[in-house]
């Protein structure tokens, strides 16, 4: 539940799903999200976490960028194909330019380079809940 | 030591000759100053993440690596190009560093492998693999927070199986035992010694005098082999720890999280020769650690109790009864502070085993987790009804502050008192210090706290980095702290969350509720402090001191340090080194006071400057910004003096001292006072009066990239005048926040982390001391005239301030 004036509340708590291959990376992030008022499901395999995302439905994603197999930016594509309403938001330790634009050409709502504060990544989240409830971004 | 063979290294092309030569050699420096900008910047991202603000992975901590080992790799490279090859040596140093941390990355167990026997003071938390658990935390213990741990040594892995080869091996291992022994004699050890071998859970104790430790290390050895057994053995090697033995009144232990009240701490103590005499103590997790519940003995009134007292002695210091417990309030007090700074360390809940000493004075003797760390079960923080309570909690909580940025993650509660820099000896431990600025002079005070507040301050800086060291949760730079945490109140500080909270949050204490903080146990955490290690340190201070080379460079600072010194002594002595280059042009600066000094402008001709002029330069041709600071400080006539100095004779001739010595070993100098400039940079020697300083300052892009080194050695006078002077130098710098160092006459200032109009007012100020300087030679005939002139010289120099500038 977000209590933050600038988003109705629809009652139930947004839900996010983290893909990143560093166990680390979701072991921190999880607890945040849940502390922060966010139901999170973490995957450390590109695979499953595809499996997840299209059975059950998510508002929000934050994936990495360069994973084995099925890597970010396949996924960042997919993703839209599927439910294009759903935000999604890159997490990456190769930032360049062309990745970022490259992210944001196929959809992404912002990409953040690793290392990035914990501050920093909770706010593109609440800026993506404001967007996506109201359809404008703050 | 890997020795990189002549033909692999690259041969540097000679400088060309005349303009096109000089203009090489200062691009060569350049080159080097802003390579060592890049592995500052890099190296305070990589230590400024320990404390858990930021996310990142093991790929941060492969490219960190690779492209710290790329600079630090250019500046040799760039040394060796400006001075003809002379510090080829500097090749090795870095090859080897580098090893070292790709050997960390790789998991690996870092230079110490082939040690057979290390000192306490050599082990760090991060050897266990190599030394034991036992003594890898004991000695982290000692050695970062300075709990009453023993001095000892270790016989790692490595040694327990040369013993086993036999032959000139062992006979190699038992002799470093015996000056590690020796040694330890020295330092005060050379009563009876325990020797504690451990091999995967077994552990075997024997007790031996100095000649029979050989025969105690093989009994050790062999009794823990038998315990594992063939099966588990094979593949796993002992390691032992030698320690002094104690001579105990009492042991007991301390769990920093109690198992029937998961808020309390249990301190459980029995004497020695009655261990089932026990008593148990339930300790309040937060200060004062009031006892929640004791069980204490009836005891007749003249026992005598581990401290050598008995229950009816007075103490001096309440006058109260001693009474009958084992364990007086005070040291009940010092076992749990213990306990929660080894939980800070290693991560929560520990149990420290302790003995008393005949003073009654607890010794630490193991330290481990209680149960497997909280957190390396994932699905620990997400049930259910942790979440709840923490929300309800939450809810209810009233919130006094919100703001700023954490040093440190983590949460922590406790009675909050308002500091200030000089205050540390009153400090009570575990109290929440609140202050205005994040001073390195409040480190003492920090160390004591269970967590700091600032209006002032940011995650970078030296106070954030003893935070992190000592893992006390911190939060800097939350406006109107003072007046909105008021003193005397209980609060809870969640640093990563920037909230201050009124009142005790224990759900929030919980480390389960912590968010996304970065633990002790993660190997992530782990891996990035081994590589700091090998990466931040700075051990060559004294450029004047012998050890000041290539051989004694044990970190990737080292190496940029040395490099930047080098080079700045090579375009010191660049008319004597580089005859080829025609001579250097330098401009002969204007000033208003008594001050000689000229000027190498290392972009002159970019600058537009006529070439080869040789007309004096006014301060306004000035294009380096933090030279034109320091020069507005140096030009205030009313700080200079124009009383004769008023040496003796005596001082004259007694002096042999660092400062005629440097007077008289550098016939090469271009001579005089020199300022070597860059639109971003200066380095300014100066020889004042019969002081010797320099100042080296770079002003980049943000806080990370900004520096001021400032470097003071006192001339001529007796012994009392010029350890004042050095004092009234040290005084001035910590007033300006910098980190400071003294060895003896010479005093080392860094400022680093602040933003660029802290610098430049820093820059103003230490140009306002060197006009001020002389007067040092001066006064100063006793030590009140070291407040007295400190004073003299702050309020004087206030009446200048840098319009618009900070407070």
């Amino acid at each position: 539940m977000v209590t933050d004036p600038d988003i109705p509340d629809s009652g139930t708590k947004t839900r996010i799903l983290v893909l990143d291959d560093e166990p680390i990376v979701c072991k921190r992030l999880k607890p945040a999200f849940l502390k922060a008022g966010y139901e999170v499901e973490t995957f450390t395999d590109s695979a499953q976490a595809l499996d997840a995302f299209e059975t059950t439905a998510f508002d929000i994603v934050i994936t990495d960028l360069k994973m084995q197999g099925f890597d970010g930016m396949q996924f960042l594509s997919r993703i839209k194909e599927t439910a294009p309403n759903t935000g999604v938001i890159v997490i990456t330790g190769f930032a360049t330019m062309e990745t970022a634009k490259e992210s944001f050409h196929k959809g992404a709502f912002d990409f953040m380079a690793k290392p990035f504060k914990l501050s920093d990544i909770l706010d593109a989240v609440r800026r993506l809940e404001v967007k996506r409830a109201t359809g404008r971004e703050s | 030591m890997l020795k990189l063979p002549r033909l692999f290294r690259r041969r540097t092309p000679s400088l060309p000759d005349g303009a096109e030569g000089l203009r090489s050699l200062f691009a060569k420096f350049r080159r080097i100053l802003d390579m060592n900008t890049r592995v500052l910047e890099r190296m305070a991202v990589m230590e400024q993440a320990l404390g858990g603000g930021s996310i990142f992975d093991q790929a941060f901590l492969y490219s960190s690596v690779r492209e710290l080992s790329g600079f630090v790799h250019q500046v040799v490279y760039s040394l060796n190009a400006m001075c003809d090859d002379r510090h080829v040596d500097l090749y090795d140093r870095y090859v080897e560093i580098k090893n070292t941390l790709d050997d960390i990355l790789g998991g690996g167990p870092g230079p110490h492998a082939s040690a057979s026997v290390l000192p306490a003071s050599a082990i760090r938390w991060d050897m266990d693999a190599l030394v034991g658990v036992l003594a890898a935390r004991l000695c982290e213990l000692k050695n970062r927070i300075n709990l009453p741990c023993p001095d000892g040594f270790a016989v790692t892995t490595t040694g327990c199986d040369r013993l086993a080869q036999g032959n000139e091996d062992r006979k190699r291992v038992l002799e470093a035992v015996v000056r590690e022994a020796r040694a330890l004699a020295e330092r005060g050890g050379d009563g009876p010694l325990t020797v504690t071998a451990g091999l995967a859970e077994a552990v075997a104790k024997e007790e031996s005098d100095h000649a029979g430790l050989p025969a105690a290390l093989d009994r050790a050895i062999k009794r823990v082999r038998d315990m594992v057994g063939r099966a588990a053995a094979t593949g796993t090697l002992p390691a032992v720890w030698v320690q002094p033995a104690i001579p105990v009144t009492a042991a007991g232990r301390v769990i920093t999280s109690a198992p029937d009240d998961v808020e309390a701490l249990a301190v459980t103590v029995a004497p020695e020769n009655a261990p089932e005499a026990w008593e148990g103590f339930l300790l309040r997790r937060t200060y004062p650690f009031d006892p929640l519940r004791s069980d204490i003995r009836v005891k007749p009134s003249d026992t005598v109790l581990p401290d050598g007292n008995t229950p009816m002695t007075v103490q001096t210091a309440t006058g109260l009864r001693r009474g009958s417990a084992l364990v007086p309030p005070e040291v009940l007090q010092q076992l749990a502070e213990a306990g929660l700074a080894a939980e800070r360390l290693f991560g929560p809940p520990q149990a420290l085993d302790f003995v008393l000493d005949r003073k009654g004075r607890p010794v630490f003797q193991n330290v481990a987790p209680l149960t497997a760390p909280v957190h390396q079960d994932q699905t620990a923080s997400d049930s259910p009804d942790d979440t709840d309570a923490l929300a309800e909690a939450l809810a209810k909580a009233v919130v006094l502050a919100r703001g700023g940025q954490a040093a440190q993650s983590g949460a922590a509660a406790g009675r909050v008192m308002h500091v200030a820099e000089d205050e540390a000896a009153d400090f009570p431990a575990g109290a929440v210090a609140v202050a205005r600025r994040a001073s390195p002079r409040l480190a003492p005070i920090l160390r004591r706290a269970s967590a700091m507040v600032t209006e002032v301050g940011t995650p970078a800086g030296h106070l954030a980095t003893i935070a992190r060291e000592a893992r006390i949760p911190t939060l800097f730079g939350l406006p109107d702290a003072l007046k909105r945490i008021p003193e005397g109140m209980e609060v809870t500080v969640d640093a990563a969350g920037g909230v201050v909270f009124s009142g005790i949050i224990t759900p929030l204490l919980d480390p389960a509720a912590s968010g996304a903080e970065l633990f002790p146990s993660d190997p992530e955490y782990v891996t990035l402090r081994r590589l700091l290690r090998f990466i931040q340190p700075l051990h060559l201070t004294d450029p004047q001191a012998p050890d000041f080379d290539p051989a004694h460079c044990r970190s990737f600072h080292d190496i940029i340090h040395f490099a930047h010194e080098q080079a700045v002594e090579e375009l010191l002595h660049i008319g004597q080194r580089h005859k080829g280059l025609g001579a250097v042009r330098t401009r002969r600066l204007t000033l208003d006071v008594p001050m000689d000094l000229r000027v190498l402008n290392l972009t002159a001709t970019d600058d537009g400057e006529k070439a080869n002029t040789q007309a004096d330069m006014t301060p306004d041709e000035v294009r380096s910004e933090p030279f034109r600071a320091f020069l507005r400080g140096v030009d205030r006539r009313d700080m200079w003096s124009e009383r004769p100095v008023g040496l003796r004779l005596r001082d004259l001739l007694r002096g042999m001292d660092r400062t005629a010595a440097a007077l008289a070993a550098d016939p090469g100098r271009t001579g005089g006072n020199l300022a070597i400039t860059a639109p971003n940079y200066c380095n300014v020697s100066l020889r004042l009066g019969y002081h010797f300083s320099v100042l080296d300052a770079y002003l980049g892009l943000g806080p990370n990239q900004n520096s001021v080194y400032f470097r003071f050695v006192g001339g001529l006078a007796d012994a009392v005048r010029r350890a004042r002077r050095t004092a009234f130098v040290q005084r001035i710098l910590e007033s300006l926040d910098f980190t400071v160092q003294t060895k003896g006459d010479l005093v080392t200032g860094r400022l680093r982390h602040v933003e660029g109009a802290d610098a430049v007012e820093a820059l103003v100020r230490l140009g306002e001391l060197t006009a001020f300087s002389r007067q040092l030679d001066m006064t100063m005939t006793s030590d009140n005239d070291v407040d007295d002139l400190a004073r003299q010289f702050l309020k004087q120099s206030k009446g200048d301030r840098p319009k618009g500038g900070q407070a």
